[in-house]
């Protein structure tokens, strides 16, 4: 992109019209973020009606702050309450919450702004230089390559287990499992729907993944308070201050890490932020000298899933501004408002328009600085609530959830899938299966899936075809096979080291 | 070292659970007719290999529970407080289309906190009332969501 364009962009973003509107954007997607049911696409979907009368670029810049602060939003609550804003936040639950239990729930929650806002501004300046380039990783990507990656990302799985990998293998392969639940894409046959109409579409994820970490946590918190009448889980004084400096700086290679993964799978049509949290979460665990911290309150987790989220929101522009073709839901709302506007995204945005591309940029940026002042005070207020005590906190939680859930699908049945998905996490928890290993396996279970069969159709139904169709694909695939050994090594390592096991 | 061990006993018990589950997907995605034979693997491959590799770690987990020298977490167990809020979340989702919104979502929060042990009925009707009308605000103001009104319906037909 040209340097004439960028600095049209940015005196087009220095107007305060188009501030107001960036910061009215990241305040609406902070706020719907931080609710549970209500995903940055919804806070988009909302706003979209208020943007007929505006300038076009002034609308995208408004849509990519909602973005930016609802990918953001969702980390608030699965660190407070363990309940996951948004679906990328599920992996912020894992550390986060646990962090917030041991007390430092400061370290937790500025960690997770400043990563948000490094993921961010570090997929504003790849979207800048890179949106071509990218552009064309992107539409390499075919069936075997998104089934080699899905894969991949899968073999987390075995990691989340924590002490047992067999049931963290068990566990995702129950997530895999709900995923087929409903019409089956390609044939139109009902797959375990017992007839029932509401099964049908299938189980939505903000249900699964709402039942089984807010609900579950919350039944398993009643009993405990009960027991004990211990009002909040937290023996240890609770830390709200901001980390220092030093503290943040050994973060960084982590948020780069993760911003980077975060940009490219932000990049591939359909993997989105959940997939990008999930997959550069398992990686650093898997290269980690301590993995068995992960999921116990490791501020690195927390790091690493936020910036990558975060980073998705650049990542995913790439294809709707140099191809047109809208990777996520969120793109798609923001497809509808340039359409709406008779903009036309696609390669002859850059060159008839250019300014039009570089002011989303730029507004990207100034989003994710407005990001950090809007979370900032939006932690201060959020923080007051966990004071609450636990009997009204546990009421309040559990009447949200329901709300939410029942706001996202307008469905009282989903209501009832969330609640199902509390009790069988309960259980999940009673035996030791990890519940985020059941939502990974949902996530990519769809993917892997699909994939797979467009692959297998591409390729007459030859295996080998579908596996090794590209260098992409081969190498996805061997980094997942080397994956599960590594694991399978470590613990069986483990087990002669400690044989008690 | 009791949180150490691969196995618990109770694993017996998910063994089990495990293996019926993996045979219902069997069973189940062998009734379904594929109507389309350009799709090598269909609609039931999937479920079919997912089922092999349930069944097969059910087994795993039910002969390995006999080597276990655990129980397992002895934290986490099913009680009446849970399954007295469980219910209460399900009298909720059966009545909210009947009764609404409005008057449920206190009754929930209300009854979930007294089933908490709380007895300040000034503290239970505040918070229950002041969470429902801010949720109500929110979602229904602010987002436009359409909440059911149930019998409070004829107030705004």
């Amino acid at each position: 992109m040209g340097l004439e364009a960028l600095l049209a962009g940015l005196a087009f973003v220095a107007q305060w019209k188009s501030l107001v509107a960036i910061l009215f954007g990241v305040f609406w997607g902070t706020m719907g973020g931080m609710i549970p049911g209500i995903s940055a696409t919804i806070a988009m979907a909302l706003l979209l009606p208020f943007t007929w009368g505006m300038n076009p670029t002034v609308a995208i810049m408004m849509l990519a702050g909602v973005y930016c602060g609802g990918e953001y939003g969702g980390s608030i609550p699965a660190c407070l309450i363990g309940t996951p804003g948004t679906n990328a936040a599920a992996v912020t639950v894992l550390d986060g919450y646990e962090l917030h239990k041991q007390g430092k729930t400061g370290m937790a929650l500025y960690v997770s702004l400043t990563s948000s806002v490094f993921g961010g501004l570090f997929s504003a300046f790849a979207l800048m230089f890179l949106a071509i380039p990218l552009a064309n990783v992107a539409v390499a990507f075919g069936p075997s390559e998104y089934f080699a990656l899905s894969m991949l990302g899968l073999t987390m799985i075995c990691s989340l287990g924590g002490k047992n990998v067999i049931k963290g293998i068990l566990a995702g392969l129950l997530g895999i499992f709900v995923s087929t639940i409903g019409f089956d894409p390609f044939s139109g046959v009902a797959r375990f729907t017992f007839g029932s109409f509401s099964l049908m579409q299938g189980v939505d994820l903000v249900c699964l993944m709402l039942g089984l970490f807010a609900v579950s946590e919350m039944l398993i918190q009643s009993k405990d308070y009960v027991r004990t009448g211990q009002n909040f889980e937290m023996k240890v004084k609770t830390n709200t201050t901001f980390p220092s400096w030093k503290e943040l700086k050994r973060f960084f290679p982590f948020n780069l890490f993760g911003a980077i993964l975060g940009v490219v799978i932000g990049v591939l049509p359909g993997a989105g932020g959940t997939t990008a949290t999930f997959v550069s979460y398992g990686e650093i665990k898997r290269w980690s000298k301590n993995p068995d911290s992960f999921g116990k309150g490791n501020p690195v987790g927390v790091a690493v899933a936020e910036s990558s989220n975060n980073a998705v929101t650049g990542g995913a522009l790439v294809p709707l501004l140099a191809l047109g073709i809208p990777g996520s839901n969120s793109t798609a709302i923001m497809l509808g408002a340039l359409m709406i506007h008779n903009v036309a995204p696609g390669p002859l945005l850059f060159t008839k328009t250019p300014e039009i591309p570089s002011s989303i940029f730029i507004s990207l940026i100034v989003a994710n600085i407005f990001l950090f002042g809007v979370g900032y005070l939006a932690i201060k207020s959020a923080i007051r609530f966990t004071s609450i005590k636990k009997p009204a906190l546990i009421s309040i939680v559990l009447g949200l959830v329901f709300t939410g859930v029942y706001a996202y699908s307008g469905d009282i049945f989903s209501i009832w899938i969330c609640l199902a998905f509390g009790f069988i996490g309960v259980w999940f928890r009673y035996f030791g299966l990890p519940n985020s290993a059941v939502v990974l396996g949902f996530v990519l279970g769809f993917l892997v899936e699909a994939n797979l069969r467009r692959a297998l159709i591409v390729s007459d139904g030859s295996y080998l075809g579908a596996f090794f169709n590209s260098t992409i694909s081969s190498v996805l695939l061997i980094a997942a096979v080397i994956s599960v050994l590594t694991v399978l090594w470590r613990e069986m390592r483990s087990m002669r080291t400690h044989p008690q096991r | 070292m009791e949180g150490k061990t691969l196995f618990q006993k109770r694993d017996r018990i998910l063994g089990l659970l495990v293996v019926l589950l993996g045979a219902g997907i069997l069973v189940e995605s062998n009734r379904w007719i594929e109507l389309f034979h350009t799709d090598p693997a269909g609609p039931s491959g999937a479920p079919k290999l997912l089922a092999g590799g349930i069944i097969f770690l059910g087994i795993v987990l039910f002969v390995g529970s006999f080597f276990a020298r655990s129980e397992g977490s002895k934290e986490i167990y099913m009680d009446r407080t849970i399954l007295t809020v469980f219910l209460l979340c399900g009298a909720y989702a059966f009545l909210l289309n009947v009764v609404g919104y409005l008057i449920l979502t206190p009754l929930l929060i209300g009854s979930i906190m007294w089933t908490l042990l709380t007895r300040n009925r000034k503290e239970i009707i505040l918070v229950s009332v002041f969470t429902t009308l801010v949720l109500f605000s929110v979602f229904h103001f602010g987002l436009k969501v359409d909440l059911p009104w149930g019998v409070l319906s004829f107030l705004f037909a």
